[in-house]
């Protein structure tokens, strides 16, 4: 198990298609064995719903390289903010906000 | 404050051995220690520069990986209309793996950072069966391999990035710890050491005075 998905739907049927086959759907009643399933992945895909609903239930899952993706309604500006805070913690310096 | 720091330093000096060779052997000490500030310091802004690079490159890829996946997105939407969610699942649930990760990792001014080598197999026949040979579902699958190979490549450089951050944030507090307490500490025990040494002179010079006087009287 290479590569997992944590995500909606939507980006479940798409990953799935473009050859992901350990999907899963994040859903706040199974959310704990989801989390347990793409544990052994090395590298898991999470949309920014699904990270949400971890730190809701306060799951932390360390093993894999985790790379967040937005979700079908977000423009991924949750997901830079997150390198903009590694930015200013290592640096010290607050990133200035894009221009777009 | 300035009361009890004074007891301190004095403490201090009783343990400090006072001799010729201790003070060889500091200074040693300080001029390794000095050489070793230097080139973490160099360390330090050799990562930096090169996290910041890193950075620029996370928010260019971030960017393409928006817009891939927005088209992609509205792609599977249309598909979805058109075809049909069934016909969707069907489709995906017969797709199999394609493509190989391949694990290895790096060293950048010795901090280790992963590589991830995503190759994709092409394959002879569609990967899902005959049965549904919509158009749609082509296209969308081939967005989708576009989207994926972005993200492997993003969570290659993100990871990347988060070592590197992790590595100038120790390389900082030791650069920090050498420039405001080891390197001081060392040089006022060299200072202390100095100030003994010349003292015992003085006392056994007044020492060899007061014996010649007595020896002239005596």
């Amino acid at each position: 198990m290479d590569i997992a998905l944590l995500g909606d739907e939507d980006a479940v049927m798409g990953f799935k298609l473009a050859g992901v086959t350990h999907s899963f759907i994040a859903r706040t009643e199974s959310i704990n064995e989801v989390a347990e399933k793409v544990k052994q992945a090395r590298v898991l895909i999470i949309t920014e719903g699904a990270s949400e609903m971890l730190r809701k239930s306060m799951i932390t899952i360390d093993g894999p390289i985790i790379i967040e993706i937005p979700d079908k309604s977000s423009d991924g500006k949750k997901s830079l903010r997150r390198i903009s805070e590694l930015f200013e913690s290592t640096v010290g310096i607050k990133l200035k906000e894009d221009e777009n | 404050m300035w009361e009890s720091r004074q007891i301190k330093r004095i403490k201090m000096a009783a343990t400090i051995k006072t001799t010729r060779m201790e003070l060889l052997a500091l200074k040693k000490k300080v001029k390794l220690a000095s050489k070793g500030y230097k080139l973490l310091k160099e360390k330090r802004d050799a990562l930096i520069s090169e996290f910041f690079a890193l950075i620029d490159e996370v928010k260019r890829q971030r960017k393409q990986l928006n817009e891939k996946l927005n088209t992609a997105y509205n792609a599977l939407l249309i598909a979805e209309a058109v075809a049909g969610k069934e016909e969707l699942e069907i489709a995906a649930g017969a797709v199999k793996k394609r493509g190989t990760l391949n694990f290895g990792s790096n060293a950048i001014m010795g901090v280790r950072v992963p590589v991830l080598n995503y190759s994709e197999e092409q394959l002879e026949e569609l990967p899902y069966s005959v049965m549904t040979p919509s158009v749609q579902i082509d296209e969308l699958a081939e967005q989708f391999r576009e989207v994926l190979k972005i993200v492997i490549k993003l969570a290659e450089i993100e990871a990347t990035a988060k070592a590197l951050g992790e590595g100038i944030k120790t390389t900082k507090r030791k650069v920090n710890a050498l420039e405001s307490v080891i390197i001081p500490r060392l040089q006022s025990t060299v200072a202390i050491i100095i100030m003994r040494l010349e003292e015992m002179e003085r006392e056994n010079f007044s020492r060899l005075k007061i014996i010649k006087t007595r020896m002239e009287a005596g």
